[in-house]
């Protein structure tokens, strides 16, 4: 049997999952009865609902898709783990991860963190660019949200602030 | 005739040099904090909420009003130039202006953002003046019942909205569903899903989701191309207003979108986006007309509809006497975060302001007053002290029918609030109660005055004619309560 839609065909996978993973995790939730709901009744019920349409979403791929087959294109590895690495990278940086024993480097570092990563995520990036760019955002950004709102978080490094 | 002596009382108010000046810094202010991504109204007015203390009270409030609709706007700038959405009702305008803005035509999509948003607050404004009282009592007879049938229609809405194969918009929206029930549950208050995390028990917020959708997504896709094919934005914005043939278009959109937002707009609560997703489905599902843009590849319809509909709701939001005391109003300033406003407290009406602090009739100085001689409801006893002859009404104590009639949140609060010496001047909820039910309530007519009775305890007894009684619910009252519970019991 062939693929008509690879999308759908991989699109149905991941509501499956989901679903499925988010009625397995309702299990641990007290379940309860329809008259009686408790806190796990609507996302166990919901999770098998979406396993459900996940299936059916399954089975059309194979029946119907536009010609071609949908294919999936490559995935865009690269900008994707910049990009979402960045942000990841920004969050610790600010505030720190006290469970790994990461102290804050406040805003100044965390915003050229946030930049040089998230400028490797194009080909052919230079640091150099990047940097420009950092020193300006992290001046505006304290400008902005430090200086005038009054925003509340670590901005200098936590061997400098105190 | 008491609507336009007020309208005129009011304006008289605002048009002054100063007060003008206020409401353009704020709209400035408003739309340059708003303009950044993330940042919506809410968050706005807490942030710029400091720079009005030293203000008199009618300017301040003016200046505030200025920031919140300025922050509308940037909203819709960031949706419309660079498809992130800054606040959650941008999400809507997202579709089709960033669309517009692809095809150079940035400007007559922001103008007519602000154009429609203009017009719909305006009619929303009257409508809210002429009408507050109806309007506020329709939307207290909102129940569970009602809720639930709202969000019904607004899923059925998205599944109307999606183009597209109608199956895995179905299980879209049970996605969507199941991510919104990370946090803690209502009901049971246990936090589902957030793996110890304690900012996962407030669940995700939907601006998360929707920038997460449009914008990173849009990013990272663009950059998957080689640098030759991919899209930059470098046209400059030029001619903000639009062409004749848009006017045509968008005139009939606007008109439907601010009825509908007039009719959606009465409900307290998720008023805004249920509004914005409606008039939105209502534009599409309209005819195109020969040569018009199709929605979703930017029509100007599509930008101008959702935006009105959103805004009358704000008008709601803004106006204390729209629906006092509500989650939704409760935002901006009193929701623990921020310090009250040292002008204007958060609390009941008027409970401790001078004359002159709101603007209307019995706030005045009594020669301005048209019944200054009338009734006073309060004037035969002290605050604490309950009225002659007031009919006690029988207020279960237990959580759910509390929760029922919206009020246990607001005695957590009080609660929540009683350790700080911020609000200890509040008044408690017990005080603000007795405030409501005045002199004279009962059967008994009243004093023959002329007066109408203030509302009182035998409004409040219909009001909970629906509600269900503790023996009607699982557990019976007086077990397991907790202290802010019987705080409640007391009063009643």
């Amino acid at each position: 049997m062939a693929l008509a839609s690879q999308k759908d065909f991989v699109s149905g996978l991941m509501f499956m999952a989901v679903g499925g993973s988010f009625a397995w995790g309702a299990v641990d939730y007290e379940i309860g009865d329809a008259a009686r709901m408790g806190p796990g009744y609507f996302p166990f019920m919901l999770g098998l609902i979406l396993v459900l349409l996940g299936v059916l979403v399954t089975f059309n791929a194979f029946k119907s898709g536009p010609p071609g087959g949908d294919k999936i294109g490559a995935l865009a590895w690269r900008p994707l783990v910049f990009i979402l690495g960045a942000n990841l990278l920004f969050g610790a940086l600010l505030v720190g991860i006290p469970a790994f024993g990461l102290p804050a480097f406040g805003l100044i570092v965390a915003i050229f963190g946030l930049v040089i990563m998230a400028g490797y995520a194009r080909e052919g990036a230079k640091l150099k660019e990047s940097v420009i760019l950092a020193t300006i955002l992290a001046i505006g950004s304290y400008l902005a949200f430090v200086k005038m709102l009054n925003l509340q978080f670590p901005v200098l490094p936590w061997f400098l602030a105190n | 005739m008491d609507l336009i002596n007020n309208l005129a009382l009011g304006f008289g108010v605002a048009f002054t040099f100063q007060n003008l000046i206020y409401a353009f810094i704020g709209c400035l202010l408003g739309t340059l904090i708003g303009v950044l991504p993330g940042i919506g109204p809410l968050a706005t007015i807490a942030m710029l909420l400091p720079a009005t203390y030293g203000l008199p009270p009618v300017a301040a409030l003016i200046m505030l009003a200025g920031i919140y609709y300025g922050a509308q706007y940037g909203g819709s700038t960031t949706a419309i130039l660079v498809n992130l959405p800054g606040e959650s009702s941008s999400v809507v305008t997202v579709i089709d202006g960033y669309q517009m803005a692809r095809k150079g035509r940035a400007g007559p999509a922001l103008a007519a953002a602000g154009l429609g948003s203009f017009f719909a607050g305006c009619v929303g404004t009257l409508i809210l003046a002429g009408f507050a009282a109806p309007l506020t009592e329709l939307a207290l007879e909102f129940g569970p019942a009602e809720y639930f049938s709202l969000m019904i229609v607004g899923l059925i809405g998205a599944v109307v909205l999606a183009s597209g194969s109608l199956l895995k918009a179905l299980a879209m929206i049970v996605l969507g569903l199941l991510l919104g029930l990370v946090g803690t549950d209502v009901n049971s208050g246990v936090a589902r899903y957030s793996f110890d995390i304690p900012e996962l028990t407030d669940g995700i917020s939907f601006l998360a989701i929707a920038m997460g959708v449009f914008g990173y997504g849009e990013i990272i896709q663009n950059l998957s191309h080689p640098d030759e094919k991919r899209e930059v934005f470098t046209g400059k914005v030029n001619g903000i207003m639009p062409t004749a043939e848009d006017f045509k278009n968008m005139i009939p959109a606007v008109l439907r979108g601010t009825a509908l937002g007039s009719a959606l707009g009465i409900l307290p609560g998720g008023g805004a986006l249920l509004s914005a997703f409606t008039a939105y489905t209502i534009e599409k599902k309209t005819k195109l007309k020969p040569g018009e843009v199709p929605f979703g590849q930017g029509n100007i319809r599509g930008v101008a509809a959702p935006r009105v509909g959103q805004q009358r709701w704000f008008a709601n939001l803004l106006h204390p006497a729209a629906d006092a005391g509500h989650s939704a109003q409760r935002r901006d300033g009193a929701d623990g975060r921020c310090h009250d406003h040292p002008q204007h407290p958060a609390g009941p009406a008027g409970h401790d302001q001078q004359p002159r602090t709101v603007l209307g009739p019995d706030r005045l100085d009594v020669d301005w007053q048209p019944d200054a001689g009338g009734a006073e409801p309060a004037a035969d006893r002290h605050l604490d002290q309950a009225a002659d002859r007031a009919l006690q009404v029988a207020v279960p104590g237990h959580r759910a029918v509390l929760c029922h009639r919206r009020v246990l949140d607001q005695q957590q609060q009080f609660r929540h609030l009683d350790g700080g010496a911020v609000r200890a001047d509040r008044l408690r909820l017990h005080q603000a109660r007795l405030r409501t039910c005045a002199a004279a309530p009962g059967p008994d007519p009243g004093p023959d005055d002329g007066g109408i009775s203030a509302p009182c305890t035998v409004d409040l007894a219909w009001r909970l004619v629906g509600v269900r009684h503790p023996s009607a619910v699982r557990q019976p009252a007086g077990s397991g309560r907790d202290p802010a519970v019987r705080g409640a019991d007391a009063v009643c």
